[in-house]
């Protein structure tokens, strides 16, 4: 679904150096894309921030990648411009480009020593044999891989190849560095590791990061904003927070964390707040944003986290919210996750920590479930 | 689950000792034996050359002599011969080589019209018969005015080294993984740079491949060389020749050494392939 006029300003990205200047280091204007008769992208603008760590996130086939290629070049637009620093480089190859890109399998030179691969790119060039030296060590330095210089790829782990491909494109001083779902090979507790690195690498450079991947875990970790894409279309650009506490659309909420929605009418509005009759029966209070009207269709969203629950009987005297049946109880490791089935066959999961459980509770017995005002929100139906 | 009585799993066969045996070794002996039917013409060869001789049909075993081997150029034309047809095959497969890779690179990377019918020709040439393909040489050569001779033999040999080096390398580029030339073009290298520092190192085996593989085409090359050679005299033209009249062990002598001399080129590419591997240097 395409977002119209935003009812917020956009957040700016805030690792950005006050020093730098102000427009966008890259800009995509009503770029499309379509192989033949099926449309990969719609109309896509896209402001991209100086020194900025932008995630494209998504599941698979909503365009990201399509999107990181044509910033690099592999690709070019259907329709519209993309623009690097002001200059229309749309018909620009990859090779005339001020980016790099980082590859999902790092495609490291298998005949060349880790020092000759992170050459490459200067030795291209024409720079002088010494400056490139000074370059070359500096950037293995900061990854790490100083030791290894000598190595051949081959000879390497996956965690290390990674490190030598994100230095032979960092010794270019690219003006953004593109990074197509790196980690994807890497197995979980190096990923994590990895996410870190990245982090304080970015930070180091102060080079604009654009980063691609479906794992949203790893895009909150990182990013200074994301782009939550979904079929060709961007659904939200936003910082982290903004997009796991205030999504704009279904796909987004049921995207980023585990999400309860339940669809409901605004029956009333007061400031910030709306008061929601569900139609399973209930009714319940949430944050909303400023479009949101009364008599609007809507899902409530609570996160699994965010659900308290009561007796019964105690919660139908003295709390919004309405009643479920317990149907599994299962310890998480840190949490209890509970899967309750409302009237209408729904299910809502909640987690709760061990402290908050409820006691004398039993498979099939009716529970309320109730949550504060604050911590849910409303996404407009239909999207 | 109980089992009605009337199933029961089938009974296996206890193999005798003896069938067991030759079951198991049964590829072993058809290998060996495939081997011994492929081999025994060169063991024949490689025999003969040791051969004692007196007059003139020599396939008789007289008894062991280094003579031959002693004076491997005493016969009259046969440095010659061996000098022309190592040039030509060397001419020949340098340029069907660089050409053959060319070829295979712009077909595999990019479109273009006529691209189809290009793979179609090339199968072609390497599967008429090359009787008709000599002839037809012959042919055009003589309509063209081209006077036959080293020339002619050097275009027909290009002719068909071209198709199968193109074949090699073709399919060697298939497995390449593209991503590696979109790195070094990510990092700046046009078209020439990427190829020259990026893929035919990498594609580099095959080639070489490719190449001593028209080198033997074209140095071994008896049917379309006939056609075409005029008055000149390749090896294998030589040996046709003499075979009518008396066969000269110093042929064998010949065949002997370029035999020992391949089996070591092979052996230590292989060799070469192997250290590769050991030093993971994969693609």
């Amino acid at each position: 679904m395409s977002l119209s006029a935003e009812t917020r300003p956009v957040p700016a990205a805030p690792y950005r150096d006050r020093n730098q200047p102000a427009d966008p280091v890259i800009k995509l204007e009503r770029v499309r894309k379509a192989y033949g008769n099926t449309v990969v992208l719609h109309e896509l603008d896209l402001d991209v921030e100086r020194g900025e760590f932008l995630t494209l996130l998504g599941p698979s086939g909503c365009g990201k990648t399509t999107t990181l290629k044509m910033i690099a070049g592999f690709e070019t637009p259907s329709a519209g411009r993309i623009l690097i620093d002001g200059i229309d480089v749309s018909a620009s190859p990859p090779y005339s480009r001020p980016v790099n890109t980082v590859f999902q399998h790092y495609a490291l030179f298998p005949h060349m020593t880790v020092f000759e691969n992170v050459a490459f790119g200067p030795r291209t060039t024409g720079l002088n044999r010494d400056l490139t030296k000074e370059r070359v060590t500096h950037a293995l330095a900061m990854v790490n891989m100083s030791v290894h210089a000598a190595k051949k790829p081959g000879q390497l782990s996956g965690g290390q190849q990674q490190r030598v491909a994100l230095a032979r494109a960092l010794v270019n001083y690219p003006k953004a560095l593109l990074l197509d779902e790196p980690l994807s090979a890497l197995d979980v507790n190096l990923r994590h590791t990895m996410q870190l690195e990245l982090k304080r690498i970015q930070r180091e450079v102060n080079t604009t990061f654009i980063f691609v991947t479906h794992d949203q875990e790893e895009a909150m970790t990182m990013s200074s904003r994301i782009a939550v894409m979904n079929e060709g279309y961007i659904e939200q650009l936003d910082t982290p927070e903004e997009i796991y506490l205030r999504p704009k659309t279904q796909f987004v909420a049921n995207f980023v964390g585990r999400a309860n929605l339940l669809p409901g009418q605004v029956k009333a509005r007061n400031g910030g707040e709306v008061m929601v009759e569900l139609d399973s029966g209930g009714f319940g209070p949430a944050a909303a944003p400023d479009a949101v009207m009364p008599g609007d269709r809507v899902l409530l969203m609570v996160r699994p986290g965010q659900i308290a629950l009561l007796p019964a009987d105690q919660g139908r005297l003295s709390a919004h919210g309405f009643a479920a049946r317990l149907r599994t109880r299962d310890f998480q490791g840190t949490v209890f996750r509970y899967a309750l089935t409302r009237s209408d066959g729904r299910e809502v999961i909640a987690t709760l920590l061990p402290q908050h459980q409820l006691a004398g509770v039993s498979i099939v017995d009716e529970v309320w479930i109730t949550w504060d005002a604050p911590h849910a929100w409303v996404v407009p139906a239909g999207t | 689950m109980i089992a009605p009585a009337s199933i029961t799993a089938p009974r296996l066969k206890q193999p005798s000792r003896l069938g067991s045996f030759l079951g198991h070794h049964a590829v072993t002996a058809v290998a060996l034996l495939a081997l011994t039917y492929l081999m025994a013409p060169i063991v024949m060869m490689i025999v003969l050359s040791f051969n004692r001789t007196e007059g003139r049909f020599d396939y008789v075993w007289r008894g062991f002599s280094l003579a031959a081997w002693r004076h491997p150029f005493a016969v009259d034309g046969l440095i010659d011969a061996l000098k022309v047809s190592i040039a030509i095959a060397l001419v020949a497969s340098l340029l069907a080589t660089s050409i053959g890779t060319a070829m295979a690179y712009a077909m595999v990377r990019y479109r273009f019209i006529g691209r189809r019918a290009l793979d179609l020709v090339l199968l072609l040439t390497i599967s008429t018969p090359e009787v008709i393909m000599g002839s037809s040489l012959l042919n055009l050569f003589l309509d063209v005015k081209i006077p036959t001779g080293p020339l002619t033999l050097v275009l027909s040999h290009v002719m068909f080294d071209i198709a199968f080096v193109a074949i090699v390398v073709k399919s060697r580029l298939r497995t390449f993984d593209i991503t590696l030339e979109q790195a070094a073009m990510d990092l700046g290298a046009r078209g020439w740079r990427t190829f020259r520092r990026v893929t035919l190192p990498i594609i580099l085996p095959s080639v070489v491949t490719a190449g001593l593989l028209a080198f033997m085409l074209s140095l071994d090359d008896f049917i379309i060389t006939m056609f075409v050679s005029g008055q000149t005299v390749t090896f294998p033209l030589f040996v046709w020749g003499t075979a009518r009249i008396a066969m000269p062990p110093q042929i064998y002598v010949v065949g002997t050494s370029t035999f020992v001399l391949l089996t070591s080129l092979l052996l230590g590419n292989f060799l070469f392939d192997q250290r590769r591997v050991r030093l993971r240097e994969k693609v």
